[in-house]
């Protein structure tokens, strides 16, 4: 049962799956799914929250029974009863959520379940031998001595991978391996999952991020509503036509650049911004005209994380002056006075400093504007509804009700909401920092073009993010941070992604 | 002992086998837990009403249940405010001291000609003074409320007994306790009790104030982040909850006829006890008020159960805290179910 | 929050239930009388051994008690009101160890039209039942007198030494405080004083002829500030001495036998405990142990309870049993640390006799 031989990497078609159907609680998830796979190459399985793709994979890992429709593996008729029948098969399923022994060692992690013993003695050291050996055969290098728990998210990923493909697995499925890693992590998973289909595995991964699906894979999938809209060559189709397929509209309204306007009105300027800390910044000047989306880019901690929280109240260690509106303030001590003088901000994290989880949602929308929905210290609930419901048919936020708590809607529309609360006190200037990580695509787009017109509409936006993709695409001004100065400010065809990232990375390592 | 008047009504359709991680049990636990679940902390309460009746004289009976209101009264006005300080992150110990503070100042004020109003505010206002303290102490300075609830619990009490010169301090006038007086079958204080429940309620629910708490309850670094004075709203709650536990101090006074800086020993563990069996401190606020009802109901008709069963005196302290294991776990598991599912 | 609503609503709809029914149980009719009794606080031992005997006598006396536990707080003490009314007994009993307390417990009881009795603590518009300090004072000045009288110690050359705990109140000092008083008015020489002008502030009475300090709860305690103290009484002074109770009075002699005084020292105690019974035994010193016989005070609380239900007006006070132990009469009372006999009937004790219940126990001197 040797999937990986080294001598000649098998061919042909590994896992086929033939009209797939599966509900939940009356609600069809897959309709009707067609889907194969042949040995070596690599598939992403795309789409939108709820477009099917994690039930997708479920069913392929064997963890989930489907209503109807049939799973062929290496060309025989497959039933899974459990993800272990599926093991058996050649399938392994590597979720987000890792599931390990983590107080034992790598090595036992890898050979779990299969542990060499003599007459029912195990040693260590043949454990760890065994181990060593198979990560030398499949070329992935991870230290098979130290303790699972003590590595880093990374490293246990590739353990898992590992120990799947010493289990003669012909297929790897990966749900959203790259969720938690580091640029340099996931390029290092990808050039091991790339040399692993040299040798004939099989890989199929959930992902949403554009970047990596054509970085990585050979082909895509585009699931749609439990349905697959697209079955593509990665290389023969363009991101647009890509999220076209995802969110089932046409492409050109996607992507499209921003284009420098001109912009005369000063919305907000900060002169003489200095703090002493990480990192240094020392008399930082920034003008953001009404109707203006500049971009504060840079790696982490090169400043504009700082200066964000700086305008937001939240770093009264800053020096400097502000001047909103025509009036001028010193840096806010506390984030009441930020809003006072007119600034909305969203926060980075919408979990921990953004939203009040266990409350509602149009708890949550009128966090900033309590005074405006009541009287005199009584909430006016009629008042507050009105709000809520202005808010959310303005941002289309998807929820089933209104008294709903926040938590319970998707990472999109929660930070939906977290940008409406803001926007509900009629800022002069909204600063927000990574207002779409962790955001599906299809709501990134539509937080996007809402925050376009709201520009539009006169407002000045300040938007930091360690995103360069989203920079360029988002920017009238693109203004380049390294360690806590401006190292250039670009815009029309000078605002490239290259520019940028070389820029904000130079004289680094 | 026929604990077994407990149904175990079988759980609804589970939900798909989707969820990130299942908890491991066998499948009988996971129906008692169930069902446990369903009834929740309300069903647990009938179950105990319907146990007493059958095991202990006269429960059963209009007297008994006004004899368990009476008994709950001012337990049940200091849990209120003690609910409003777990809510928004804290403990407050101090009521301890506030309880006995309030009644001993009302007391000496009457038997110094004070009306009685007057009295009653002064003596109330002295636990918010203390409130004021806490909060201050806490959001400024920035010690932790147990240690700085604790402190304040020194002070009062010992102030209590500096002002009695440590006795308790009869009322002049024996009239002057007019919550005492029972009209229809029901002394008045309950009727106080309820009327406080109602108040705090209203104010939790439909005011800009209680939104605050909530906000500051569910999240506080983002409500600090959306202009909300977080630090303000702390003192404040802390201010109601010296206020209302002073305020049932005046209440007990006129229950005793007497100010008596040795009540209210238990008082903090007691409230503290009976919020979290509500639930009100685990769910982040949201329930609130009805839970911290049913759970002083609870905690005082075990009381009264157990004393009318005659159970004695140390076979009381192990059958009250097997109880509240077991009410804990009717009311606590929605929570835990509800927080696993998030993850 | 849908099930707290729910059960909410279900109390509601057993108290509407409960408004239905009769207002509690009669308790089964026979001739026994009921008595509900309420102890100080059943976690202490000595409060606790009262509780015990009040349950375990019933059936000796051919009465039933139910038993609560006043737990040494006023506001149970007051819940525990409501359900012994509740019960509808023949005789309710409080002990009610908190202070001025007893008006609003008097008032529930009165207004529920119960006969009552309060033990040791006064309850308005009830019976009284109590030991008495100031006799066990008295009666410890008694025995010594003539004792110290007939070694020819005099007010010139002698120092009457009071152990109190002022934080106690006034009624338990009253021992040592009587202690001096009639010591004072039958050995010449003596200052006068009346019991008020004894009070916590007192240290010295004339000439070091009266000294008092604080005990401080324990022996040891007490052993400390008697250290301190013994410096200022003349070396050569006799020392008549008696505490709050046993430990008080064993820490003054600790101190005076560590400074060679024993012999010139007469002592006695108060409970009694183990430890003064030994020393009433052993010790030369050790004069007499003022015996207070708490753990029979359930006989004859029952009897008073029967008295005041068989129609009888007991007196303002009934006192507790009481007697002086000494040497000689020891082993009359006690074997070894257990009570065999309990003395003759106070006074305001004799009607007791009519109820028949104390010659149940058979073990009163005289019944």
């Amino acid at each position: 049962m040797n999937g990986a031989s080294e001598k000649r990497a098998p061919t042909g078609e590994v896992l086929k799956a033939t009209k797939l159907a599966k509900s939940y609680g009356g609600h069809l998830v897959l309709k009707h799914v067609d889907f194969s796979i042949d040995a070596g190459e690599i598939v992403a399985v795309i789409g939108e929250n709820g477009a099917g793709k994690s039930t997708f994979a479920k069913i392929v890992a064997g963890a989930v029974l489907p209503e109807s429709g049939e799973l062929t593996c290496g060309g025989r008729h497959a039933e899974f009863r459990s993800p272990r029948d599926a093991l058996k098969a050649g399938i392994a399923y590597i979720p987000q959520e890792l599931a390990y022994l983590p107080d034992v060692s790598v090595a036992e992690n890898i050979l779990v379940g299969r542990w060499p013993h003599r007459g029912g003695v195990t040693s260590d050291l043949a454990i760890r031998a065994m181990a060593a050996a198979e990560a030398r055969r499949f070329g992935i290098e991870v230290p098979v001595g130290r303790r699972m728990a003590s590595l880093t998210l990374a490293e246990r990923q590739l353990v898992e991978i590992l120990k799947a493909l010493t289990r003669s697995s012909s297929v790897l499925v990966l749900d959203e391996p790259t969720a938690s890693l580091t640029s340099s992590e996931s390029k290092n998973l990808f050039s091991i999952l790339r040399k692993l289909a040299r040798t004939g595995l099989a890989v199929i991964f959930i992902s949403h991020r554009m970047d990596e699906i054509f970085e990585v894979s050979d082909r895509a999938v585009v699931l749609r509503n439990g349905e697959v809209v697209a079955n593509v060559v990665t290389a023969k189709v363009s991101r647009s036509e890509l999220i076209g397929h995802m969110l089932g509209a046409a492409a050109a309204e996607f992507g499209e650049r921003r284009d420098a306007g001109t912009f005369n009105d000063p919305a907000m300027q900060l002169e003489g911004w200095s703090l002493r800390g990480e990192p240094d910044i020392h008399d930082f000047n920034l003008t953001v005209h009404r109707g203006e989306i500049v971009c504060l880019f840079g790696l982490r901690g090169s400043g504009g994380e700082a200066l964000a929280e700086g305008l937001a109240g939240r770093k009264p260690k800053f020096e400097g002056t502000v001047v909103i509106d025509g009036k001028r303030h010193t840096v806010f001590r506390r984030p009441a006075a930020a809003r006072k003088a007119g600034i909305g901000y969203v926060p980075a994290e919408r979990k921990r400093e953004g939203l009040v989880m266990p409350l509602s949602v149009y708890a949550n929308l009128s966090l900033l504007v309590l005074r405006l929905v009541s009287t005199a210290g009584w909430l006016r609930p009629s008042a507050e509804r009105r709000l809520a419901v202005e808010l959310r048919d303005r941002m289309q936020i998807r929820m089933r009700s209104l008294s709903q708590p926040v938590s319970t809607l998707s990472g999109g529309n929660q930070q939906k909401v977290l940008l409406a609360s803001r926007l509900a006190s009629q800022p002069k200037v909204l600063v927000l920092q990574e207002p779409t990580r962790g955001v599906d695509v299809g709501a990134r787009f539509e937080i996007h073009h809402y925050l376009r017109s709201i520009a539009a509409q006169g407002m000045g936006v300040l938007w930091v993010t360690t995103d360069v993709e989203e920079a360029v695409l988002i920017a009238d001004r693109l203004v380049v941070l390294r360690e806590g100065a401006v190292v250039a400010e670009l815009t029309g065809t000078s605002k490239t992604q290259g520019n940028a990232l070389e820029l904000a990375t130079k004289d680094a390592a | 002992m026929q604990l077994e008047t407990g149904k175990v009504t079988p759980p609804k359709a589970s939900p798909p086998a989707d969820k990130a991680s299942e908890p491991t049990q066998t499948r009988s636990t996971r129906l008692v837990l169930s069902g446990m679940q369903a009834l929740g902390l309300g069903g647990f309460y009938v179950l105990t009403l319907l146990f007493f009746s059958v095991q202990a004289p006269h429960f059963f009976s209009f007297s008994n249940a006004v004899n368990i209101l009476s008994n709950v009264s001012v337990i049940g006005i200091v849990t209120l405010g003690q609910m409003l300080v777990l809510i928004a992150g804290g403990f407050d110990l101090s009521v301890a001291g506030t309880l006995p503070l309030g009644g001993v100042v009302f007391t000496i004020l009457i038997n110094h000609g004070v009306s009685l109003p007057v009295a009653w505010l002064i003596a109330t206002l002295s636990g918010g003074v203390v409130g004021a303290a806490n909060g201050l102490i806490i959001t400024r300075i920035g010690i932790n409320p147990l240690v700085t609830t604790l402190g304040t619990l020194s002070v009062t009490g010992g102030l209590a007994n500096v002002v009695t010169a440590g006795e308790t301090v009869p009322f002049n006038d024996l009239n002057a306790g007019p919550v005492d007086n029972v009209i229809g079958g029901t002394p008045v204080y309950i009727w106080v009790w309820i009327a406080v429940t109602l108040l705090v309620f209203v104010v939790l629910r439909f005011t800009v104030l209680g939104r605050m708490i909530f906000a500051i309850s569910g999240n506080r670094e983002a409500s600090r982040l959306a202009g909300i004075r977080v630090d303000f709203v702390t003192t404040l709650v802390y201010v109601i909850s010296g206020a209302l536990s002073a305020f049932a101090g005046v209440v007990l006074a006129q229950q005793l006829l007497a100010g008596a800086p040795t009540v209210g020993a238990t008082a903090a563990l007691t409230s503290i006890a009976a919020v979290i069996l509500g639930g009100a401190a685990l769910t982040g606020g949201v329930g609130g008020v009805p839970g911290t009802v049913v759970g002083v109901l609870v905690l005082g008709t075990v009381a009264n159960g157990l004393a009318l069963m005659q159970v004695p005196a140390f076979y009381q302290q192990i059958a009250t805290g097997s109880i509240l294991l077991l009410a804990v776990g009717f009311g606590r598991l929605r929570a835990l179910f509800g927080q696993l599912g998030d993850r | 929050m849908g099930s707290r609503w729910r059960g909410l609503a279900a109390v509601a709809l057993v108290i509407l239930a409960a408004c239905g029914s009769s207002g509690g149980n009669a308790p089964a009719s026979n001739s026994k009388i009921s008595i509900d009794f309420a102890s100080a606080d059943d976690r202490i031992g000595v409060f606790k051994t009262v509780g015990d005997g009040m349950v375990s006598g019933a059936p000796t006396a051919g009465v039933t008690v139910r038993h609560y536990d006043n737990k040494l707080d006023g506001a149970t003490a007051l819940a525990n009101a409501d359900l012994m009314i509740q019960d509808k007994p023949d005789i309710i009993i409080d002990w009610n160890a908190v202070a001025n307390v007893g008006a609003a417990l008097g008032k529930k009881f009165n207004n529920a039209h119960i006969p009552c009795l309060a033990v040791n603590q006064p309850i308005a518009g009830c019976d009284w039942y109590n030991l008495s300090n100031m006799q066990a004072g008295v009666d410890a000045a008694n025995t010594m007198i003539p004792l110290a009288q007939s070694k020819g110690w005099t007010a010139n050359n002698t120092t009457i030494l009071m152990v109190v705990q002022s934080s106690a109140g006034v009624e338990v000092n009253n021992g040592p405080r009587y202690f001096y008083v009639t010591i004072a008015s039958k050995i010449s020489g003596f200052p006068t004083m009346t019991p008020d002008q004894i009070n916590p502030q007192t240290t010295v009475i004339g000439n070091h002829q009266g000294v008092q300090y604080e005990c401080n709860s324990t022996v040891d305690g007490s052993y400390a500030n008697a250290k301190n103290v013994l410096p200022t009484i003349p070396a050569s002074n006799h020392v008549l001495v008696f505490g709050d109770d046993t430990d008080c009075t064993l820490g003054a002699l600790r101190a005076l036998t560590e400074a060679g005084r024993a012999n010139n020292t007469m002592a006695c105690g108060l409970g009694p405990t183990p430890d003064g019974l030994t020393n009433l035994r052993t010790n030369a010193s050790w004069v007499c142990e003022e015996a207070l016989f708490l753990e029979d005070w359930p006989e004859f609380i029952i009897a008073e309870a029967v008295a005041i239900h068989m129609g009888i007006k007991p007196p303002p006070l009934t006192s507790a049993p009481q007697v002086s132990l000494t040497k000689d009469n020891v082993d009359t009372y006690y074997t070894g640390n257990t009570v065999k006999l309990l003395p003759p009937l106070a006074a305001n004790a004799q009607y007791l006799k009519q109820t028949g219940i104390l010659q149940k126990f058979h073990n009163v001197q005289g019944i």
